[in-house]
Order: structure tokens, then C-alpha cells, then sequence
């Protein structure tokens, strides 16, 4: 959840792998980039140029690490002046030992000036990394509502506030999402103060209690934060879907009805109508070649329902269902949409995925980075849904690089020949 | 930022929105460069590690099990232990990778790791039946204290209770203690290493001829490469951890039913042979060498810790070793590939020759490579060895002064401190893994990818570096670099 955040420093206090393999992994992308040289500033790929950890030893974990810590924390901010803030991410063995991580980002906070959020997720809290997003939106937002109380300068004034102020919740501009997506609001005219949290910067996430409305997109993630700021600011929600050609088509409409306003209500059909005409020659050149095509999805959990309505767009049949950490409501969400007889399945083991592609017989496996090469190798085309292949997928335009992507598994030549008797 | 071009277009093309109509310009965090303080350069002097070239120990004894037939590893920690690391082998090698966890919540935190363990246990054995299980310790694991070999007996005893006492025939155990504070991936290989050797080797008394071998990180194509030239040499030979055929497989022909096993890897019965070998060579010094020297202790069996066998000295040093030992020529045939390397690096000398190269990775790869561009008459400049090893750096100051060099050794250090000093004094070159992307991209300087991690190119796993073969591979990437990066397109015809 914080990863995304461009302009602060990312602790991880841990031994050294648990920041090695959070480092420019996941495709959340940003625009913001450090000097790598005077004058040089021209890495287009990774927004998080660099990765910082305490790095601990043996000694650290028998005698403590806060100390290490905090000297690590202000080292940082030394090397990296641009730096905003910081977050600090506990892990297993520094929370089992006990380091107070909330004490040190107080006094790191007080003697650099800046915010630095402590964050409490050790990898053996909750079930999966579900817990991880629920403690992340609870205690940021309780940080955050402190540090605001201190800071007031940090929201925005009375005078710069507009009647159409919004937030994104819950997108992390994987593979620059946000491209398709910020400007349809935009065109709305509405003004996005903030996305919590794909690309977003630190000050601007202060002003989330500023909003007239949040616009919640991943409902796993980050409807928790979206709730809160419900309860304490009294900022209605908007749940909306920015995948597929109807969902966002609704989620347009959602929106300018929330505000009630004729004319945004005109302007959202003008948008819906423009888009449409400007994705529909490619996406029905593909339709018309996905036809038919049985498709299964497993990833996290709400893209799933959220996928289950572009696939059958695209004129596939969804034939099974599965989540890692999905909730109750998240289920039930999936079983709205399917037809009746799909299969749905809840963190499904190997077994049952093997089950599952022989019952169900999909031409596609949508699924993340761990089973993608496992399940290519029963000869079914997956597709990388958690960072994508070559997104963006959201909105209308990235419904066509979904489609290109979903054709390019399906229909290349090589499950033909690996069927081919030889 | 936002208002992009693909936004404007009035048809979206099939194509899509590519990557190339998506280019973003960068936003500077400052207003302009702000060096770092001097003072903290140096990770030394620092608390805070900035870029580490290296990983977790549990990920070093991962990638040795995974060398071995229908083994498993299972990961006594959290589920992110062995999350992240399913994703760096997906990354590398473009395929499965098995491996269970223990998966801690709470409960394992405040009370231990018995259940999970137990039941952990129980589940994989009675679900994959593995012919290997490798218990892998973590942090956490490490720092409550969990007693594995007790929780081992007590699964094991409720497994007989429950499936009747031939079910301990099946499984072999073996248990590698990894906290990760305690060392880096190549530690933990080591430790795996030396512990499968102690679970599993026994000796018959009827010594063998076969020679055994510990490869470390080598990868598929390496692999395949050191086969080749041992099946050259006649010699019977068997590679502990190989990973040619497990993490490297055909999309088809395979069984392809859950459990996943690939045909490939060590068989258990060759570890358990490994007491009657002639000889135990570790070709990598800081991963393996442990194991080698484990078997040489407990059972006289002669133990060669070598260099990784790149580049014409090293190679060289390796065949003459096995030759010795094995009694058996070197062939013809491998005389003539090592004239094939020495043709290509006679061929390529005006490009190589006192190029000025900066090297990172860990530190079997990095001192071996060192001493293959000083045999191309390279220079090396800054050497990043990413986890702290007293081994290389020794070798890397012995080749440096064979060849009259002093390059700066930053031994352990992280990629921050390397990169500041190539930023200061650019190399030519740099040889180093997918992690050295960008400092090439800033520095504008061509970056080789050899080592560990590489996972943003394809076939490095199978395209090898060791061996004569390997070595004018490794030589064409290098040199093909040089001439992209160093030479106008009309000089290059000769």
C-alpha cells in the first residue's frame, strides 16, 4: 500500500531479502525520479530508483535495532534531501523483538521536519496480505489525522477547496493505469486531489480529508480507509469499477449522478460515446477472435468480479473464479456476476487448480507472476494480471492493450504446435 | 503528465497504448543534483543499506533444494518468505518453483511453530509425496526459537501413528538452519550444502571413481556446459543441487499433473553415495565449499574448493584438477574448443584490450569474472562483491596483482557506494546483473548481465559462461556490447 507513495523514503526494517525483494518489483509506476548525476535525470522505468533497509544482523536482532534504525532513517533523509518523508515497514524479526519503529519515526519526524509514517506489518499479521492492506489503512489514516491536527497548514484551505474535489481510493497505478483513467474524471470536471495511493505524493495524501467525494476503486485494499474518512469527515463513497467498457461506462455515470448535476450528466454520455467510438474498430477486431474462448481468473480479489463483466465484453465465458485473500463480501460479489455452474474457489491449492483445468478446460488462466509458468506448462495461456503484461488495462483505452494481451495468450501459434503430434 | 497523446487519438490502434506512446517525463525530486555527504558513502559507515546486492539466506538453501528430485522445500515462516521467493525463481528461470510454507499468523508468533510445522508436514507428505523434504528455517522462525528437530519427531511419529510406519521410507528429511540476519543467499546455500551432505551421505566402504561437484548459483546453461566437458573427459560425475533439469523444462512431453515434478535433479541416492566418492570438487568457494569440506572431514574424501570455472586460467585449472585426479588425458576435443576461446580472444583483442570495466554481483561470479577480463586485458576498476566474502576478495587481489591492477574492492558493500563511484569515474563497462540497470542507464555505460539476478533478458539461464565454450560467449556478449555502445557504425566491419 505504501510502495506506490513516489516522494518518500520506503524503510524496510528487516534483514536485508524482505527490502531486496520489494525493490522495483511490483509494477507500481511513478513520475518522480532522483538526480542521478547533475543534469542526468532520464530513467523512464522505475520509480523506486533506490531501497532502503536497515539491513540487520545478528548483533542488531539480539540487542535491538531501534537505535540502527533511527541512524539509518536520518542517514537517508541526508542522502536523499528530496525525500518527503519516510515510512517505516516493520517485519517478522523486528517485531518479534520488539522495536519500537512509532517512537523512532516521532523523533526522526521531529528532528528532520518531515512526516515519517510507521507502519506495523510484520509478515505473520492476519491471513495473507489482506491484513497487511486493512492494518495500513487504519493506521496511516490515524497518522495522518494526528500529524493534520499538528500541521494544519498541510490541508487545503478553505479558499482553495472546489464543489468537485475528489479522491481516487485504491489504485496503484499499475503499469500507468492512471493514464487512461485520471482523464475521464478530468473531462467530468472534477478535480482529482488525490489517489491514494498509485503515484501519489506524500502532501497531497494529507489533503484526502479535504475531498467532497472518493471514487473507491480496488474495494479489497482500501475500502477501509474510504470508510473511515467516511465515519470522521463524513466524504460519501462512490464504489465504482474502472475496468471494462460498461463498469467504467457506470462508474462515469455513478459519479456525475452523485453530484446531480444536468450537466455533468450530459458530459459523462459525451465522454462515454467518444471513448466507446475510440476503442471499438480494435475491440471488436479482437471480440470477433476471442468469441467463445473459456477463460478462468484467480488473482487477489476484487479484480476478479471486477474482470468477470470485461470478459464476457470481449465475448469469453467465464468459466471459474478463485481469490487469494478474498472476503465474504468479495464472494458474493463474483457470485453476482457469473453465470450459475461456474466453479469459484477460495485460495485454491495446486490440486485444485489442476482440478479445475480439467473440469472446466479453460483456453485461459488469468493469474499472477507464481502460477503463470505452472499452469503453462498443462499447455493453458496465462496471463500476468497482477503487474500485467504490457499494461494499462483500466478505463476504456487500456481495455484494448486487455484485449491485445488476452488475444496475444490465446491465439499465438505456439499451443498449436506444442499440440501438434511429432 | 496525465494528458497524454493516447488519450487524444480519436481511434485507439490495435496495438494498443504501447510503451513507447506512454513515455513519461520524469520529475526530479530536487530542483537540481544534491550529492551525497561524503561521510556517508562508505555503507561502512552508514546504519543504512541503500540498493544490497544480495538476498535472503532461506533463498540460498531454496535454490539447492530445488536441485534435487521431487524435493521440496518447506519454509518454517511467514507466507512471504516463500512468496517472494516463488517470484525471484519465477522471475530468473521463467518457471515453476514448488515450495510450502509453514505459513505463521499470530498464533505461530506467540506460541511457536510446532502446529505448523507438524501439520505442514503431514499435509505435504501425504499430498505430494516428495522423496525430499529440506526444513528451512527463517527469521522468525530463528528468533522464537522453534525446536525443528523436535517438531520434526513429533510429525514423524504422528504420521506413522496415522499412515503406518512405511510412510517414514518415503520422505528424507533434511533441515537447513537460514536466518537471514545471520548471511546472505550465499550463505545459505552453503548451509545447505554441507547439511544435505550430513543428513544423507553415508560411505560403504566400497570406494567409487565418481567425482561430485557443488556447483553454487551456476545456472542451466552452465550446468549443461560443465556436463559436457566432464562427459569430454570420460570421467563418471555426479553434480549435487543441479538444477539443469528442474528449473529448466520443455513445454511439452512433461507430465504435466499436480504435484509438478520435473524429470530432472540430484537423486537423493547420489548424496547418499557421496561418502565413497573420489573426489568433492565446490566450484563455487563461498557457496559450497562448506559441503566439501563437510564430506572431506567426516569421510577422507579429497576436497577441491575451486574457482568457478570462467574464463581460459580458470577452466583450465579446473580440467587439469579433474585430470589429475581421475587419471584420465585431456581430450583433443576440449583442447580444441579452448582454441576456439583463445582464437575469439585473439580476434577481439583491439576491442577488449584496456577497456576499463566495473563488475558487481556475488562473489563466486564476480572474482571469477574478474580474472576473465583481466585475461582479455581489461581493467577493472570498482568490484561490487554484494555479500561479504573473504574468499574473493583474496582471489580478486591475487589476479589483480598477476596483472599489475589495483581496483577499488568494495567488499559486502551495497550498490549505492559502487554506483557513486562509477558515477564519479565511469568504466567502459560494467558486467554485473539486472539490479545494475540503472546506474547503465544513468552513466550511459553498456551493462553485460552475468550472475544472479537476471530476469530482465531472455536465455541468460540457458546461454552459458563456464567452460571454453561459455567463456567465447560470455567473450561475444561482452564484445558485442563494447561495439554497440563504443564504436561508429562504420568501424566495425573488421
Amino acid at each position: 500500500m505504501g510502495g506506490p507513495i513516489v516522494d518518500v523514503i520506503q524503510m524496510i526494517h528487516a534483514p536485508v531479502g524482505c527490502g531486496y525483494y520489494t525493490w522495483g518489483t511490483r509494477r507500481h509506476l511513478g513520475d518522480v525520479y532522483n538526480w542521478a548525476a547533475p543534469g542526468v535525470l532520464e530513467n523512464e522505468a522505475h520509480h523506486r530508483r533506490h531501497c532502503y533497509t536497515t539491513a540487520m544482523t545478528e548483533q542488531d536482532i539480539i540487542f535491538g535495532g531501534a537505535e540502527k534504525l533511527k541512524r539509518a532513517l536520518l542517514e537517508a533523509f541526508r542522502i536523499n534531501p528530496g525525500a518527503q518523508g519516510a515510512i517505516i515497514y516493520n517485519t517478522c524479526s523486528t517485531a518479534l523483538i520488539g522495536d519500537d519503529i512509532e517512537q523512532v519515526a516521532r523523533e526522526v519526524s521531529a528532528e528532520v521536519g518531515k512526516p515519517v509514517f510507521a507502519c506495523a506489518s510484520p509478515g505473520f499479521c492476519g491471513v495473507s496480505q489482506s491484513k497487511g492492506h486493512h492494518e495500513f489503512n487504519t493506521q496511516f489514516y490515524r497518522w495522518l489525522l494526528d500529524y493534520r491536527k499538528k500541521h494544519p497548514e498541510l490541508g487545503l484551505k478553505e479558499e482553495e477547496k472546489t464543489p468537485y474535489d475528489v479522491n481516487i481510493i485504491g489504485d496503484y497505478n499499475i503499469d500507468w493505469d492512471l493514464v487512461p483513467v485520471i482523464p475521464l474524471f478530468e473531462k467530468l470536471g472534477l478535480r482529482i486531489i488525490c489517489v491514494f495511493t498509485g503515484n501519489a505524493r506524500i502532501r497531497d495524501l494529507f489533503r484526502l480529508p479535504d475531498a467532497r467525494l472518493n471514487i473507491v476503486h480496488c474495494q479489497r485494499s482500501a475500502t477501509y480507509i474510504a470508510e473511515l474518512l467516511r465515519e470522521g469527515y463524513e466524504i460519501p463513497l462512490v464504489r465504482v469499477s474502472l475496468f471494462g467498457m460498461a463498469q467504467t461506462a457506470k462508474a462515469l455515470r455513478d459519479v456525475a449522478a452523485w453530484f446531480g448535476e444536468k450537466e455533468m450528466m450530459r458530459r459523462a454520455e459525451e465522454i462515454i460515446e467518444e471513448e466507446t467510438a475510440a476503442v471499438e474498430p480494435a475491440l471488436s477486431w479482437y471480440r470477433e477472435r476471442l468469441s467463445g474462448k473459456r477463460v478462468a481468473i484467480y488473482v487477489g480479489a476484487p479484480r476478479v468480479w471486477h474482470w468477470v463483466k470485461v470478459m464476457e465484453e470481449l465475448g469469453m465465458e467465464v468459466v471459474a473464479c478463485m481469490t487469494t485473500f478474498g472476503h465474504r463480501e468479495d464472494y458474493e460479489k463474483i457470485v453476482q456476476r457469473v453465470k450459475p455452474g461456474t466453479l469459484i474457489i477460495d485460495n485454491p491449492n495446486e490440486f485444485e487448480i489442476e482440478e479445475m483445468i480439467e473440469t472446466c478446460r479453460p483456453d485461459l488462466f488469468l493469474t499472477g507472476l507464481k502460477e503463470k509458468y505452472l499452469i503453462r506448462k498443462f499447455g493453458v495461456p496465462t496471463l500476468n494480471s497482477h503487474s500485467y503484461e504490457a499494461g494499462p488495462y483500466a478505463g476504456f483505452r487500456g481495455m484494448v492493450n486487455f484485449a491485445r494481451d488476452i488475444y496475444q495468450a490465446v491465439c499465438a501459434p505456439v499451443w498449436d504446435l506444442a499440440r501438434t503430434e511429432f | 503528465m496525465i494528458n497524454q497523446i493516447i488519450n487524444q487519438v480519436s481511434e485507439v490502434p490495435l496495438e494498443g497504448i504501447t510503451y513507447k506512446k506512454l513515455r513519461l517525463g520524469k520529475k526530479p525530486l530536487t530542483p537540481e543534483y544534491v550529492p551525497p555527504p561524503p561521510e556517508l558513502v562508505p555503507a561502512a559507515k552508514r546504519a543504512v543499506c541503500i540498493d544490497p546486492s544480495r538476498t535472503c539466506m532461506p533463498f540460498g538453501a531454496m535454490w539447492a533444494t530445488l536441485g534435487v528430485h521431487r524435493a521440496i522445500p518447506f519454509v518454517q515462516g511467514a507466507q512471504g518468505c516463500t512468496t517472494y521467493v516463488r517470484y525471484t525463481f519465477s522471475r530468473v528461470f521463467r518457471e515453476p518453483a514448488s515450495i510450502a510454507s509453514a505459513s505463521f499468523h499470530e498464533d505461530a508468533a506467540v506460541f511457536g511453530g510446532r502446529k505448523n510445522l507438524v501439520r505442514g508436514i503431514r499435509n505435504l507428505v501425504c499430498r505430494y509425496k516428495p522423496e525430499l523434504i529440506a526444513i528451512v528455517t527463517t527469521c522468525s522462525s530463528e528468533v522464537i526459537g522453534d525446536d525443528i528437530q523436535s517438531f520434526l519427531a513429533e510429525a514423524l511419529e504422528m504420521m506413522e501413528e496415522e499412515f503406518g510406519p512405511e510412510v517414514l521410507d518415503l520422505t528424507k528429511f533434511v533441515v537447513v538452519h537460514t536466518p537471514s540476519f545471520a548471511g546472505s543467499h550465499v550463505e545459505g546455500y552453503n548451509r545447505a550444502a554441507r547439511e544435505f551432505l550430513k543428513a544423507l551421505s553415508r560411505q560403504s566402504g566400497q570406494p567409487s571413481e565418481d567425482l561430485y561437484f557443488i556447483p553454487g548459483f551456476l545456472l542451466p546453461g552452465d550446468l549443461r556446459e560443465l556436463k559436457h566437458l566432464l562427459e569430454l573427459m570420460g570421467v563418471p560425475f555426479h553434480i549435487l543441487f543441479d538444477i539443469s533439469d528442474t528449473l529448466d523444462c520443455p513445454l511439452v512431453g512433461m507430465p504435466n499433473r499436480i504435484p509438478y515434478y520435473p524429470p530432472g535433479g540430484t537423486r537423493v541416492e547420489e548424496f547418499v553415495r557421496a561418502g565413497d566418492a573420489r573426489a568433492i570438487f565446490a566450484l563455487s568457494p563461498d557457496a559450497g565449499a562448506a559441503g566439501a569440506k563437510w564430506l572431506s572431514r567426516r569421510y577422507q574424501v579429497p576436497a577441491f574448493v575451486l574457482p568457478m570455472p570462467l574464463g581460459v586460467g580458470h577452466t583450465d585449472r579446473l580440467l587439469k584438477t579433474v585430470s589429475e585426479i581421475s587419471g584420465r588425458p585431456i581430450p583433443e576435443a576440449i583442447r580444441w574448443e579452448r582454441g576456439i576461446l583463445l582464437d575469439a580472444m585473439a580476434d577481439t583483442l583491439h576491442y577488449t584490450m584496456m577497456k576499463r570495466v566495473a563488475l558487481a554481483g556475488d562473489p563466486d561470479f564476480v572474482a571469477a569474472a574478474t580474472r576473465f577480463v583481466c585475461e582479455l586485458g581489461m581493467i577493472p576498476t570498482y568490484i561490487l562483491v554484494g555479500t561479504k566474502s573473504a574468499s574473493a576478495a583474496e582471489e580478486i587481489w591475487k589476479v589483480c596483482e598477476e596483472y599489475n591492477y589495483q581496483p577499488v574492492i568494495m567488499n559486502g558493500s551495497d550498490q549505492f557506494e559502487w554506483e557513486y563511484a562509477l558515477k564519479q569515474d565511469p568504466p567502459d563497462l560494467i558486467l554485473g546483473h539486472s539490479r545494475c540497470v540503472n546506474i547503465s542507464k544513468e552513466i550511459r555505460v553498456p551493462l553485460v548481465r552475468f550472475g544472479f539476478p537476471v530476469y530482465d533478458r531472455i536465455g541468460y539461464q540457458r546461454e552459458p559462461i563456464v567452460g571454453y565454450r561459455g567463456g567465447e560467449r560470455f567473450l561475444a556478449r561482452i564484445v558485442n556490447a563494447i561495439l554497440d555502445h563504443h564504436y561508429p557504425d562504420d568501424r566495425t566491419h573488421q
